[in-house]
């Protein structure tokens, strides 16, 4: 065998392009991300098109996954709830990450009494469940698009905080770091130019758990009918409407149901891929 | 070892002054009345309701009220359903849903041991995988899916379980399966994880070289040491159960807890919401409080961990 050197990114691709499970995952999930934006456009009909002479027709060569209960057409529907979940969960994830690494590099940089006083408070906002949070926020707020993204991003960041500053507190103990002090470098230059590029690989795979939750959380208040809010389509919403008629109407459940679980499953094998790529050693 | 537990302590105590305090300030916040709806009720009453619920007090005294009510355990009355007090509803809900959730946890727990340890000692054999495949599953199928599913299979189609209601055990069945999927697989991934890195110690080969069978150094040796791990997951286990449980308990019709909640929220039932919130934090915040203090005195490492090395875990 060849004695060759690759970079860390070169070593990373190779991995993970060697996972089997992670290159489907990553598959499907850009399949996913294309019909999210072609999806609504590929039939003639509009996601609160409503066809009430048509309404819980069967998948047809007409309405290809078929009506709900007000005649508008699933597929159109299907897609454009793709839409608002995977932009709720990339949004709340890069919110996330955003908070998370500031407050997380902050604590790990500065360490002692700013440390000790930064986490726990996370570990006090942490010991509560999330889901509670998030129900009591919607409460307080108009229920809609915004509301779940403040609710998400209210809870989200306190998980990413913790990882990203154990991480960077490791990186803090490498030599590199210590050369880069004893050359002078400036505590901006240190954590910018050193700690944050170094835990990119965190940030990365925290990311993509971070994002099948915030779609999960956003479908389960969907649910529970405290999320988004008719005409606009979630799946949650979908799933919703469709459990009364369930008895005589199962494919308008079947097709939201099926979206959603291929979507965290796509997250959680592109995610379990890239924290192989990024930390063998996790690997066993 | 005394100075990691005042310090979870005091946590644990912040916390569930948190949560009072979030809860106080959230309601408060809430735009409208909780008598609004009723337009008929004329001013007087008003006023005497306001008085009669301590409403029309200065909030700092509201919020002491609240606390010491909570330290009584006293979580006030109901403003929708006259007569109910929190604490009523708790004691005719809570004893249901800790039912359902002892039961998901208990198969939750029995199945991922189960799975968990047979993936590791098939390590990279097609059974692995197959329990790694499932398990992902078990993670990716939200619980709210799993549980209507289970129900048109099983109760509409086949009719073997009944649709919903809680009687007896029959009806427990499809709740607590539900309810149970994502925290066996996710105990099933921790315990292979660890029953792997347990298996390649020194003390493994020294009992196989002792003599013992197969079957005694799997579990006295293998297994008790893999599980302690478990103990500080209790927390997040707990939690993903009591929570799971608000959109089980209403898919199943089930007179729980979690049901009390979502309806009292659709209702702006502000005591209630409030109460309820307080009630499940707190369980949840002890428990996961219990499971790091039994962690620690489980694994003797946490004692002596030097304090540079902490921030390693």
């Amino acid at each position: 065998m060849k004695n060759k050197n690759f970079s860390f990114w070169q070593d990373v691709k190779f991995r993970f392009c060697k996972n089997k499970a992670a290159i489907i995952g990553t598959f499907f999930l850009l399949f996913l991300i294309i019909m999210a934006i072609i999806g609504p456009h590929i039939n003639s009909y509009k996601y609160f098109e409503t066809h009430l002479e048509l309404k819980n027709s069967p998948p047809s060569s007409k309405f290809w996954f078929g009506t709900d209960e007000l005649g508008r057409d699933i597929f159109t529907r299907i897609w454009w709830g793709a839409r608002i979940s995977l932009s709720v969960g990339i949004i709340a994830a890069v919110i996330d990450v955003i908070i998370g690494v500031i407050w997380g590099t902050t604590a790990a940089y500065f360490k002692g009494m700013i440390d000790e006083i930064m986490m726990r408070i996370c570990d006090i906002l942490y010991s509560i469940p999330y889901l509670l949070i998030v129900l009591l926020l919607i409460v307080i707020m108009e229920p809609g698009f915004l509301t779940v993204l403040i609710a998400l991003t209210a809870t989200g960041w306190i998980n990413m905080s913790r990882i990203i500053r154990n991480h960077a507190l490791q990186i803090l103990e490498n030599n590199f770091i210590q050369s880069a002090n004893a050359l002078g470098a400036s505590k901006k230059r240190i954590i910018f130019c050193h700690l944050i590029p170094n835990t990119f690989g965190t940030i990365i795979t925290t990311m993509t758990f971070t994002i099948p939750t915030a779609i999960f959380t956003e479908t389960f208040l969907s649910f529970l009918g405290l999320g988004i809010q008719a005409p606009v389509s979630s799946w949650g919403v979908m799933i919703n409407d469709s459990l009364p008629a369930l008895r005589y109407y199962p494919w308008r459940l079947f097709f939201p149901a099926i979206m959603i679980t291929l979507t965290m499953f796509g997250f959680n094998l592109f995610g379990d891929g890239l924290r192989d790529a990024f930390d063998p050693k996790e690997r066993r | 070892m005394l100075n990691y537990l005042l310090k979870k302590l005091m946590i644990f105590l912040l916390s569930i002054l948190f949560v009072i305090t979030l809860t106080f300030i959230l309601m408060k916040s809430i735009p409208g009345d909780p008598f609004i709806s009723s337009q008929e009720i004329p001013k007087e009453t008003l006023a005497a309701l306001y008085k009669y619920y301590g409403l029309d007090k200065p909030l700092h005294l509201q919020y002491l009220k609240y606390i010491k009510g909570f330290l009584k355990a006293d979580l006030g009355p109901s403003f929708i359903y006259q007569g109910r007090t929190v604490n009523q509803i708790i004691r005719d809900g809570f004893p249901v849903s800790i039912v359902l959730g002892l039961e998901a946890l208990s198969l939750s727990i029995f199945f991922g041991i189960f799975f968990g340890s047979l993936a590791a000692l098939k390590k990279n054999k097609w059974q692995d995988h197959f329990y790694t495949i499932v398990a992902i599953i078990g993670i990716s199928v939200p619980n709210f899916l799993l549980a209507t599913f289970l129900q048109y299979i099983f109760a509409i189609k086949l009719k073997i379980l009944p649709v919903a209601r809680w009687d007896n055990f029959l009806y427990t069945i499809l709740p607590a399966i539900s309810l149970s999927a994502l925290p066996t697989a996710f105990i099933a991934r921790i315990i292979r994880t660890n029953m792997i890195e347990v298996l390649e110690q020194d003390y493994i080969k020294n009992a196989y070289a002792k003599g013992l069978t197969h079957f005694k150094v799997i579990f006295r040796h293998g297994l008790k040491n893999a599980l302690i791990p478990i103990l500080s997951y209790i927390g997040p286990i707990a939690t993903y159960v009591l929570t799971g449980s608000f959109v089980i308990e209403k898919i199943f019709g089930i007179p729980g807890l979690g049901q009390w909640l979502i309806l009292s929220i659709s209702n702006r039932d502000y005591t209630v919401i409030l109460g309820l919130t307080v009630f499940f934090s707190s369980i949840l915040i002890t428990l996961v409080f219990l499971g790091d203090v039994l962690t620690a005195m489980l694994d003797p490492r946490i004692k002596i961990i030097p304090k540079k090395l902490k921030y390693e875990k």
